[in-house]
């Protein structure tokens, strides 16, 4: 591996529409999923990874990229996920979210999922449907049931009327 | 984040939703079972559960009870990563909330009370054998409890049960006369045991011990911590002197790299003189103090920190003025110390929370900025100063910026950067 050979090791990833990616082991191994593949000796040619697309896989490796050459302090790599997450639409995070389950890469899943729940927090249950074009399939009598069984859950919830 | 067309987020998987959702706590979690049938089930398979407290404690108090009781039973994860209790139940409900997370392998519990909570006192028969569940205890890796009421005891149950226990925090437990952390066999890494007043004696035997917050070191005592790294230690709720703080951590100074000192002894000539007992700390790159002071006390005693710390790269300094005149020492701070020369190679950051334009703090600038070689960036906050009315804040604050472009400026050797926050 990398640090016994000295020179630094370079795996080729390959997404479901057939774009390539080279990226360094070191950052590569983020993903559980790729490391156990370079464990099992599996990594020698390419590595196909069926369920992520170009675009996605692009930005995940910036992500693998950035992360990993900030040495062991949270509070830094928090501020990069920070940033790195600040300009991504729902379209983009859904997709990341996606992939970093596929990845097994828990600190990218944890941050996507963590920016996905803000957005829901303290916010009517109209809002959300809107914000994420959620479907109300309730008829008016079963969504009343299910308000009364959690009541007091809407406490303390924005009005409706901010966006 | 615009809004969004197709329904995008139900056609997730499962587990992935369950994640999402695992980051709401309880009650957040619980709404989104409106949104959709789809969503109906999903928060009942959360994995950290945060019972939050109610805003209307009166209106909802007893019924968020009945409610927390209902939801436990109907949660289906068959682990739990986090469970966190913070409404002040009646102790009977906390109890039996304690077992269902153990009874679900819980890895992360934290009893965080919003006030001290009198009420209710840790159960220690929860660790007794039973015949009806089987609670486990080894998946605890992570336990915090604030505000509760330990009688003692409790601690040591929860290491002896929990091998796996990494991270232990201790905070505002007025009567917990003693506390052992020790064991040869500990995987303890971080240990906090914070504002326990009562607190007569703690020890600590903890071979993978990294890191250690402490606000007392009344009773402290530390062995067998080769890994410490990382120590946050205090002087500041007894009138331990500097001595007794270096006696406590004789055995394992020379191996820190991050020390945090809060200091709230006022000043006398004999601290002043301790700190040059300072044994060299070669490890240290990170030093952070924070102190107290009633007036134009000398800063430069915390030079011979940075003599004693060849390899420093990063100092803050926190220095909170109490209200009072500013009365001017002269002739405390310009002793041999501040004038003596010496070459530091590694400090590159200097952050200076709580600077004012005065004779200390001034000679303690320029000590630094003419004695440390590789200095980038000097960092001046002039916001942690206490007990002042808000106006009068205000403008010391902006004056404290004015003095220190206008005074810190000419100074600045090349290559060093000056922000004023």
């Amino acid at each position: 591996m990398a640090a016994e050979t000295g020179t630094p090791t370079t795996l080729t990833l390959k997404s479901n529409d057939d774009e390539l990616f080279s990226v360094a082991e070191s950052a590569a191994i983020l993903s559980v999923t790729i490391r156990n593949m370079v464990e099992d000796g599996c990594a020698g040619g390419v590595i196909p990874l069926d369920n992520v697309d170009g675009k996605t896989l692009a930005s995940v490796i910036t992500y693998m990229n950035g992360i990993s050459a900030i040495p062991a302090d949270e509070e830094k790599k928090k501020s990069y996920r920070d940033k790195f997450l600040s300009d991504k639409d729902f379209e983009t995070l859904a997709d990341m979210v996606l992939a970093a389950n596929y990845l097994n890469m828990s600190c990218l899943m944890d941050a996507v999922s963590a920016k996905i729940a803000q957005v829901m927090e303290k916010k009517s249950v109209g809002w959300v449907r809107r914000k994420f074009g959620i479907e109300n399939d309730y008829t008016p009598e079963e969504e009343a049931a299910v308000k009364e069984e959690h009541k007091w859950t809407f406490e303390g919830v924005e009005t409706d009327d901010d966006n | 984040m615009s809004f969004v067309v197709d329904d995008r987020i139900s056609q997730l998987p499962d587990d992935v939703l369950v994640d999402i959702l695992s980051f709401l706590s309880l009650k957040e979690a619980a709404r989104t079972s409106v949104l959709s049938s789809r969503w109906i089930n999903l928060w009942k398979h959360i994995t950290c559960l945060d019972l939050d407290t109610p805003a209307s404690l009166k209106s909802f108090g007893h019924k968020y009870v009945n409610w927390v009781n209902s939801v436990i039973r109907s949660n289906k994860s068959p682990t739990l990563k986090k469970f966190r209790i913070r409404f002040p139940a009646d102790g009977n409900s906390i109890t039996q909330w304690l077992e269902f997370a153990f009874s679900r392998h819980v890895r992360s519990l934290e009893l965080d009370f919003p006030v001290y909570y009198n009420n209710f006192c840790f159960p220690n028969e929860l660790f007794a054998p039973r015949s009806n569940t089987v609670l486990e205890f080894k998946s605890l890796k992570a336990l915090s409890l604030k505000r509760v009421t330990l009688r003692g005891g409790e601690i040591e149950l929860f290491l002896r049960n929990c091998p796996l226990l990494e991270q232990l925090i201790v905070h505002t437990a007025w009567n917990i006369p003693t506390i052992e952390v020790c064991g040869p066999s500990l995987v303890l890494k971080h240990l906090e045991i914070v504002n326990c007043t009562g607190l007569q004696s703690l020890k600590v035997y903890a071979p993978n011990l990294a890191s250690l917050r402490v606000t007392s070191l009344k009773g402290v005592s530390l062995e067998n911590v080769p890994m410490l790294v990382d120590a946050t230690v205090s002087c500041d709720y007894d009138s331990i002197s500097v001595k007794h703080l270096l006696s406590v951590l004789s055995s394992c100074i020379s191996q820190l790299e991050t020390l945090n000192l809060v200091l709230s002894k006022s000043y006398d000539r004999e601290t002043n003189e301790l700190y040059s007992y300072f044994p060299e700390m070669p490890k240290l790159n990170k030093l952070v103090i924070e102190c107290f002071s009633f007036d134009d006390q000398s800063l430069v005693r915390f030079a011979s920190l940075i003599r004693a710390s060849p390899y420093l790269q990063e100092l803050v300094l926190h220095n909170k003025r109490l209200e009072g005149r500013l009365k001017h020492r002269q002739g405390d701070y310009d002793a041999a110390a501040i004038n003596a020369r010496f070459r530091h190679e590694h400090l590159k950051v200097f952050r200076f929370c709580g600077y004012q334009f005065c004779s200390s703090n001034n000679a303690l600038v320029r000590y630094i900025l003419k004695n440390c070689t590789v200095l980038e960036k000097i960092i001046i906050d002039p916001c942690v100063i206490f007990f002042y009315n808000r106006s009068s804040r205000v403008m010391l604050e902006k004056s404290a910026r004015d003095v220190a472009k206008q005074h810190i400026e000419p100074q600045l050797p090349h290559g060093v950067e000056l922000v004023i926050l």
